[in-house]
């Protein structure tokens, strides 16, 4: 199910009520409720998936068990946890990349080959999932989290509807501890949430939706393009991305609190970024902060000198544009990434050994946030290319199409201008934080989002993030 | 966690006072949004509009699964939507003793007929080819030469998909007063802020019947009835001028190699393919007969090389019923469909599983 549709509040609120008449007095009766429209909700897509999840579960829940019963054979039961869930997502998820790719090597070298193909579709949310359940056992494993004996509580935690097909990536070790507490809502986190959910709705459908055809129309004329053209198509898709992406977690986010439950914040303006390490703290920070964590450090982090650094960086990064899809262009997207971050570090390294007098460090400021902000906005190309050609046209024409005027230049930069002033303006302050605080400002702001909800939405569109 | 994390222990009124603006923003919005809907309707600017047929989404589920096993898939625009029912035509071909078959109305208003056959070679790329009978009618052919984008395959489509589409179309038909699609009001605003707040027809019911097809009730924006002949004509009549203004035809023989290649590609891969023109009314035929032999129905059937079948050309079909001179009534289109079923049984046997 989308939380975009009719369909998705009607039962939402009708389970809703049933699961807060239930919740003080019946907690477990609560949860195996939620348990069961989480999968009603996850089986809207394929029934057939839930048998996935199902597995993923119990052999989490059981690999959890067994680390505590068996300490010896720890290491053992992790790999049996990393084997099937990172199995199970390369086997739907990067079968056929994998199979064609290497049948690609093979025809290099004169060998014509035809890969095998796997007919299957991708299960919506594999990636957000897998993440969460190996965060469980990885976390058992480092001794941070005691492995749970109620297989109720954790298949609730791998399965809990706001967050399970497209994050954010949550913690067991965050989850697990507010299933047990039971957290009845109050009215303010009642209200605070369903003010999130508005925000959330107001970023996809009058936000992203309004941004989607412009985004669609530009790179289908890739071809005719002028480098204008070019740098909206970049910018606007990172509109788009940005509305899509964070209006589903805003919504997420916003759903489990009034259900009781925290969730932690996903985005915060990203676009008004200093850096691109800042813009990784702001950018899909549940998954950026899974990659540090269980990737980046596991690698080594930066505890063996600068060129350990380097190559632990760029692993991390690649592995996360992969993470995003079966396609070279997420790769490439990474990669961009990476060589991002070990520039902005090595630039870093020799500023601190010279440092920039004071009033000039004043004027580098909004120099940086505009640059960060115009080399992100580069990188969407390749995540939105649909082929390789595409891809490098709209990168060369960038810079060496013909600088010419075109027909909604005002509106295409006008709303990626405004979007990227507001994350500036916001780059230190969370307006979510700020409409919770102020009861007028809430009152003004909610207002103005649910007429447009009303009066302004795109045309319904799937979230971005569903085929990751 | 959250700074007003509560317990279990926390009472649920515990800060009561932040729901207020939440419930004040909504009363505000509620009002506003009646406000705006009074004073359109005040000024004959009620832009409801449904779709006369199958939606996008219900389309591509139907075809999505469909058994895709003797499948015969009548295609057209509403002419098709409105005109063939996969009842009439499943029981006649009983009667005549037909094997297994599967009669699917892709009928699909303000559609392409080349974009629905495209649409279904796409979808059949991978099962195994089936029948397409295509309602040709220079009607649609003149009228939507740039739809093809009505048919995008909507990603990832699921049942929800379908259920909100079911949704927003009973909210959108029970509230033809009061309720709209955010859409609908955001083209309504875009009418009014260009100054082109204007009275117009549009469709406020669609009704679905059980034999597997559709029709719609049409009024104008002030309520009034339409007189669904007068409407279709000028209409048509403007459609055909525009036509025979423009020289040198080259769009139109541009859509028409477009729809012979498409057809032919479907044979190639080993699709049935018939075409069918479903009757129109006098004033219409001799609208039609205005424009040039080439698009003209025998001319397509010809040059394709097709079982086609003219039902202006039959004795017993040319004069039915029709509701606006090329839209069937519900009992025409069920006397059609099971002509059309026992056209098929005699002139392409191995469509009926014969």
């Amino acid at each position: 199910m989308a939380f975009n549709s009719i369909f998705f509040f009607l039962t939402f609120l009708s389970f809703l009520g049933v699961y807060l008449a239930l919740k003080s007095r019946w907690p477990v009766a609560a949860r195996s409720l939620t348990l069961l429209y989480s999968y009603f909700f996850y089986g809207m897509w394929n029934p057939a998936f839930l048998l996935l999840i199902g597995a993923s579960t119990l052999i989490d829940y059981s690999a959890g068990l067994g680390m505590s019963r068996y300490p010896l054979h720890k290491l053992a039961l992790l790999r049996l946890s990393l084997f099937t869930n990172l199995g199970l997502l390369g086997v739907f998820k990067y079968f056929n990349f994998f199979a064609s790719s290497a049948a690609w090597l093979v025809e290099l070298t004169g060998f014509p080959v035809t890969p095998p193909a796997l007919t299957v579709l991708l299960p919506v949310g594999i990636s957000f999932y897998t993440f969460q359940t190996l965060s469980y056992t990885i976390d058992v494993y480092r001794g941070d989290l005691e492995p749970r004996r109620s297989l109720l509580d954790f298949a609730f935690y791998v399965a809990y509807f706001p967050q399970l097909v497209a994050g954010p990536i949550v913690r067991a070790r965050d989850f697990l501890v507010q299933v047990e507490a039971n957290p009845f809502p109050s009215a303010a986190k009642f209200a605070h949430g369903w003010t999130l959910v508005v925000l959330g709705l107001f970023m996809k459908t009058v936000i992203a939706d309004n941004a989607a055809p412009r985004v669609d129309h530009l790179f289908s004329t890739w071809q005719q393009n002028s480098a204008l053209e070019n740098w909206a198509a970049s910018m606007l898709f990172g509109v788009q991305i940005h509305g899509d992406f964070s209006g589903y977690s805003l919504v997420a986010i916003g759903i489990a609190l009034i259900m009781g439950y925290d969730i932690p914040r996903n985005f915060n303006s990203p676009y008004g970024a200093l850096g691109f390490s800042d813009f990784w703290r702001r950018w899909h920070i549940s998954l950026s902060t899974w990659l540090r964590d269980y990737l980046y450090i596991s690698l080594g982090g930066n505890r063996r000198g600068m060129r350990s650094t380097y190559i632990n960086l760029m692993i991390t990064m690649l592995l996360g544009g992969l993470w995003h899809g079966a396609s070279f262009m997420f790769i490439v997207w990474g990669g961009i990434h990476g060589v991002y971050l070990c520039v902005e570090r090595a630039l870093r390294d020799f500023v601190q050994k010279r440092p920039i007098p004071a009033r000039y460090a004043a004027l580098l400021y909004p120099i940086g946030i505009v640059l960060t902000y115009l080399t992100v906005s580069i990188t969407w190309i390749p995540f939105r290319a649909e082929s390789t050609d595409q891809c490098i046209g709209m990168l060369k024409g960038l810079a060496f199409a013909p600088f010419v005027r075109y027909d909604n230049m005002v509106f295409d930069f006008g709303f990626a201008g405004a979007v990227f002033m507001g994350h500036t303006i916001w780059r230190n302050r969370s307006f979510a934080d700020q409409l919770e605080r102020s009861g007028a400002l809430r009152y003004f702001v909610l207002t103005i989002m649910l007429l447009s909800l009303w009066f302004l939405a795109g045309e319904r569109s799937e979230f971005i993030y569903f085929q990751f | 966690m959250n700074s007003f994390t509560s317990s279990s222990k926390t009472p649920f009124m515990h800060g009561w006072r932040s729901m207020l603006p939440f419930l004040f923003a909504s009363i505000t919005c509620m009002i506003g949004i009646v406000a705006v809907e009074y004073a359109f309707r005040h000024a004959h600017g009620v832009p409801l509009d449904i779709v006369p047929g199958m939606t996008r989404a219900e389309f591509q589920w139907k075809i999505a699964n469909a058994a895709w096993s003797n499948s015969i898939f009548v295609i057209g625009d509403s002419r098709a939507g409105w005109g063939f029912s996969e009842v009439a035509f499943a029981d006649e071909a009983a009667r005549l003793g037909a094997g297994r078959i599967e009669p699917v109305n892709a009928g699909l208003a303000g559609t392409r007929v080349e974009s629905i056959v495209h649409y279904l070679l796409n979808e059949g790329k991978m099962r195994s080819p089936q029948t397409v009978v295509i309602n040709y009618s220079p009607a649609s052919f003149f009228y939507w030469p740039n739809h093809r984008e009505s048919v995008k395959p909507l990603r990832d489509l699921k049942r929800q998909d379908v259920i909100d589409d079911e949704i927003s179309i009973f909210l959108r038909q029970w509230l033809y007063t009061l309720g709209r699609t955010p859409e609908q009001i955001f083209d309504q605003f875009r009418d009014w802020r260009s100054g082109a707040l204007i009275r117009r027809p549009v469709f406020v019911s669609r009704n679905r019947y059980t034999g597997g097809f559709y029709n719609a009730t049409r009024v104008w924006t002030d309520g009034a009835p339409v007189n669904e002949n007068q409407e279709q004509l000028s209409h048509y009549a403007r459609v055909v001028l525009d036509v025979l203004n423009n020289g040198n035809q080259a769009r139109p023989r541009m859509l028409k190699a477009e729809l012979i290649s498409t057809i032919r590609r479907a044979r190639s891969r080993g699709w049935h393919v018939a075409m069918i023109r479903l009757p129109v009314g006098k004033e219409m035929q001799k609208l039609e007969s205005q424009l040039r032999p080439e698009f003209s129905f025998s001319s397509m059937a010809e040059e394709l090389g097709v079982p086609s079948i003219d039902f202006n050309e039959l004795e017993d079909t040319r004069n039915v019923d029709s509701l606006d001179q090329s839209h069937m009534t519900p009992e025409s289109t069920r006397f059609l469909s099971a002509v059309l079923a026992r056209f098929l049984w005699e002139n392409v046997p191995e469509t009926m599983g014969k």
